[in-house]
């Protein structure tokens, strides 16, 4: 049995990112953070021998709470995804006092956390110099880069493996701390492996989660609801000892063709676990907001919440002048509209019930943006069995990766899939980029076109035995040129008790745009399980900070919420035919974060409608409605 | 095998189950009466008396696998009035065309002036740290005209000394909102169980809990068998009487029909 703590843990190479820099000193950033480790043969003794262990603190000042007027609110120098922290076109606050109908209010989104069904779990082995690692992760490669320098390690002497993972949503994206805990602590098993898994209620503190956000939202418009100026000004916490800035007002720097606008980013440092990515980060927590607020302009200038869109949908987009590659989001709301039966709607709230239930339907948009990885090889190989093996570092994290690479490798080769066969989730293969960002198809499948053309081009149709071609994937020259975004639109119905005030999404319906769709089956499960998560977040989902400890309080899944089947009633998601050509030659972009995208929006704005009661503050739980 | 426990049982204690929980007290930690060694050996659910109504509801924040944010259980009993009663018997037959309820949106109302609580027994969970008997709430209401009116006054009456925390007052209108809701069900329930005679097939999966079972007028034999003993029953379905068990007739003895504990105390 080994104990590691600060006092004997070895010295990091690189402690720049202060989440991964841990048993470095005595400093404790946030509670729940690793400050020391127990190795032993099974779990059970290593958490025993764990509790065993005294430790003495001494008592620092500290801040847990988050609120909108904390006096140590900045501007980061940029955003998540790089974006520009603020941005101002036109006279936004001349737009406000000149205009007929104003929309001011504030929105918030509670802190959330990812919750993949498996656990982030490490086990790592050292042979000589080199570091084995297999890991839950969303991208291998990632892992390498990342966790090399820190470990003092050439990439090259670091081999991760990661061929299934249960689940991610973002908190796999990069690694985390157990990663750079797990292969220090096998440096003291005498070779053999050493194996770390999260407990539920420690990936409350150590997987990164979604910061909650405070949004005020100020539309201005005239009698009509066309927008004259549209403000979002967001404040959003970040841990003290590393810094993350959701990006969440840039979706309103594109949504509306409104001339003036502007978009803030605050943060406020508190000595908390670090946020990360979760599902759709920015775009997710920001459509609550807006779209909310759009409803309320709706409401306020008696239109309907779909021609107020249509009257304010943009030509090109505004914040870059581009044309959009690929929009279209006008002929969603209205192909949703005509297949949910919008026109059973009664504007007016609370105008609709079944006995003792109060029904209503919402609308909101939806969208995502595009981009594709360039960072990413594949090759093909052609066996003496005849099949086609085709490499490259991706990953699957439960959503179809396996499936949907193997058919556009069978497509790209004209083979049938029975002849692919493909490798993917280990750094030994061609360096792909991370499961994040919506990114993973489109990207990962251009580099296996390019090799599938490439090895085609020098073994023609009838390839020799052993036949092997490596290819790059590349930049998108239209990445620049165009607005790269999916669209999409998200309708619900929900039902709320009259008497305790409970809340049920009856039904639901995404419309999507995501360029080419490859696999149907696969695509609608990840539109579904978006849509689904959407209404987790919608009506359950809030980690719950007591700020005298700085802890999250509902650490598991007894207290914190996720959707069961029995919430999920009637989730549809159907998508129009699109081929994308300036996403790639593949056509096609991401379907993995869109289907949250709105889906909360669209929720609380029909709990408006079936109750006149406008709730800004999620989650939409039963107290709120009681009246 | 070896033998993992052994003892006998130094005595047999029955404990109502209105005294089976505990209040907090300074020792915060014990949730029951029960004390090291003790062992529960049964339940007993008496079942309840002839026509009574009895329902639950449990108000979550999601549709299943959630603690209640408040819930309520009750056994409702309900008479003609004085003055309308069809021939000074305890019938409350289908036969008998009279009596009212209060009743939202027109469900299962009719004419006439509203039925008189001959008997109620009212319990809330998630409002206290144990099952909290609405004692008050029943005083108020037993010999009092079933309706939402009196309903609302009883239970504003139970929960006047309700004291909230900071982040839980909405369990007080959340726990008055669905105690009226539920004894406004069970009034509807007890008017559509007697004047309506085909309850519409797939009822009693889609409905509320509670079961639309027609009591013959006066005498035969109970629409539903009484189960002999609760005991079986109740091992197999813990809520039994919760969701069904009116059609017992001349069987009211006044009975608790709340639960009873009986333990086992092993020396």
């Amino acid at each position: 049995m080994t104990v590691l703590t600060h006092f004997n843990a070895p010295k990091s190479a690189d402690t720049a990112d202060a989440e991964l820099a841990i048993l470095q000193d005595a400093n404790v950033g946030f509670r729940g953070q690793f400050i020391g480790a127990v190795l032993a043969r099974t779990p059970e003794i290593a958490r025993e021998a764990a509790a065993l262990v005294h430790v003495e603190y001494e008592p620092e000042e500290h801040d847990a709470r988050f609120r909108p007027d904390h006096p140590g609110l900045y501007a980061p120098e940029q955003v998540n995804a790089g974006f520009p922290t603020d941005t101002s076109s036109g006279d936004a606050d001349a737009a406000l006092a000149d205009a007929a109908v104003v929309v001011d209010q504030t929105y918030s989104t509670p802190p959330e956390h990812n919750n993949p069904m498996e656990p982030h779990t490490t086990v790592a082995q050292w042979v000589g110099r080199t570091l084995t690692l297999y890991d839950s992760t969303q991208g291998a490669h990632t892992v390498r880069q990342t966790g090399a320098p820190v470990l003092g390690l050439d990439p090259a002497d670091v081999h991760v493996i990661s061929p299934h993972v249960g689940g991610g949503f973002g908190s796999k994206g990069m690694p985390h701390a157990h990663v750079v805990l797990a292969a220090p602590a096998a440096k003291c098993s005498n070779g053999r492996p050493v194996k770390f898994a999260l407990t539920r209620q420690q990936m409350f503190s150590l997987a990164g989660y979604r910061t909650p956000t405070i949004a005020r939202v100020r539309l201005a418009a005239d009698d009509g609801g066309k927008l004259s100026a549209v403000v979002v000004d967001v404040v959003e916490q970040t841990s003290k000892i590393r810094e993350f800035a959701e990006q969440t007002a840039v979706p309103s720097r594109m949504m509306c063709a409104a001339p003036n606008r502007r978009t803030t980013h605050r943060l406020a440092p508190l000595d908390i676990p670090v946020p990360s990515w979760m599902r759709a980060p920015g775009e997710c927590p920001h459509m609550f907001g807006p779209e909310v607020a759009m409803d309320e302009l709706a409401q306020a200038c008696g239109v309907d919440p779909i021609e107020l869109r249509i009257r304010n949908e943009p030509g090109i987009d505004p914040e870059s002048g581009n044309r959009f590659g690929s929009r279209h989001l006008i002929n969603y709301l209205r192909a949703g509209a005509g297949r949910f039966g919008w026109e059973q709607r009664n504007p007016r709230p609370r105008a609709r019930t079944d006995k003792d239930w109060l029904i209503g339907m919402g609308v909101a948009a939806s969208t995502y943006p595009f981009r594709r990885q360039p960072a990413n090889a594949a090759s093909v190989a052609f066996g003496n069995d005849g099949i086609y093996t085709v490499q490259i570092g991706a990953a699957d994290i439960g959503t179809g990766t396996w499936t949907v690479q193997t058919q556009i490798a069978a497509d790209a080769l004209q083979v049938p899939v029975e002849r692919i066969h493909l490798e993917i989730g280990d750094t030994a293969l061609p360096q792909a980029s991370v499961a994040g960002g919506s990114t993973g198809t489109a990207s990962w499948g251009a580099a296996i076109l390019a090799v599938a053309g490439a090895f085609r081009a020098q073994f023609g149709s009838n390839p020799v035995r052993g036949a092997r071609a490596q290819a790059q994937g590349s930049a998108n020259p239209d990445q620049e040129k165009f607005a790269l975004h999916s669209f999409g639109a998200q309708f619900a119905q929900v039902r709320i008790n009259a008497d305790t005030g409970e809340i049920r999404v009856s039904r639901m319906l995404g419309v999507f745009s995501a360029g080419r769709i490859i696999n149907p089956r696969t695509a609608r499960s990840r539109f579904i399980g978006g849509m689904t998560m959407g209404i987790g977040m919608a009506l359950h989902e809030n980690s719950v900070m007591d700020p005298r400890f700085g802890i999250i309080v509902n650490h598991d899944f007894a207290e914190y919420h996720i959707p069961t089947n029995a919430d999920i009633e009637d989730a549809d998601a159907i998508w129009l035919e699109d081929h994308d050509e300036h996403a790639g030659p593949l056509g096609a972009r991401g379907i993995g974060e869109i289907g949250i995208v709105g889906a909360a929006a669209a929720i609380a704005n029909a709990a408006y409608n079936a109750t006149g009661l406008r709730i800004r503050d999620l989650p939409l739980t039963a107290d709120k409605f009681l009246f | 095998m070896r033998q993992w426990w052994s003892g006998t049982p130094a005595a047999n204690v029955l404990i109502p189950v209105v005294d089976f929980h505990r209040l907090p007290g300074t020792e915060p930690a014990r949730d029951t009466v029960l004390e090291h060694g003790d062992l529960i050996t049964a339940v007993e659910l008496p079942a309840p008396a002839s026509g009574q109504r009895s329902a639950s509801r449990k108000v979550r924040d999601r549709a299943s696998y959630a603690f209640a944010l408040v819930s309520v259980a009750a056994i409702l009993d309900l008479e003609l009035p004085d003055q309308e009663d069809d021939g000074g018997t305890a019938s409350r037959g289908g036969t008998a065309s009279r009596g009212g309820t209060a009743s939202r949106g027109g469900t299962a109302s009719r004419g006439g002036p509203p039925l008189i609580i001959k008997d109620i027994r009212l319990a809330l969970g998630g409002v206290a740290h144990k099952p909290w008997r609405a004692a008050r709430a029943e005083e108020a209401l037993r010999g009092a005209p079933a309706t939402e009116e009196n309903f609302r006054h009883a239970v504003d009456a139970e929960l006047a000394s309700a004291q909230a925390l900071r982040d839980n007052a909405f369990k007080i209108p959340m726990a008055g909102n669905t105690v009226v809701a539920l004894l406004r069900d069970l009034t509807s329930a007890f008017i559509a169980g007697h004047w309506h005679r085909a309850p519409a097939p797939g009822r009693r999966r889609q409905g509320p809990r509670y079961r639309t079972l027609r009591v013959r007028a006066t005498g035969g034999q109970p629409a539903v068998p009484a189960p002999h003993s609760g005991h079986d029953r109740v091992r197999q379905d813990p809520g039994h009487w919760l969701r069904g068990g009116t059609g017992v007739r001349g069987r009211d003895d006044r009975v608790d029909p709340f639960q009873r504990t009986q333990i086992s105390r092993h020396g």
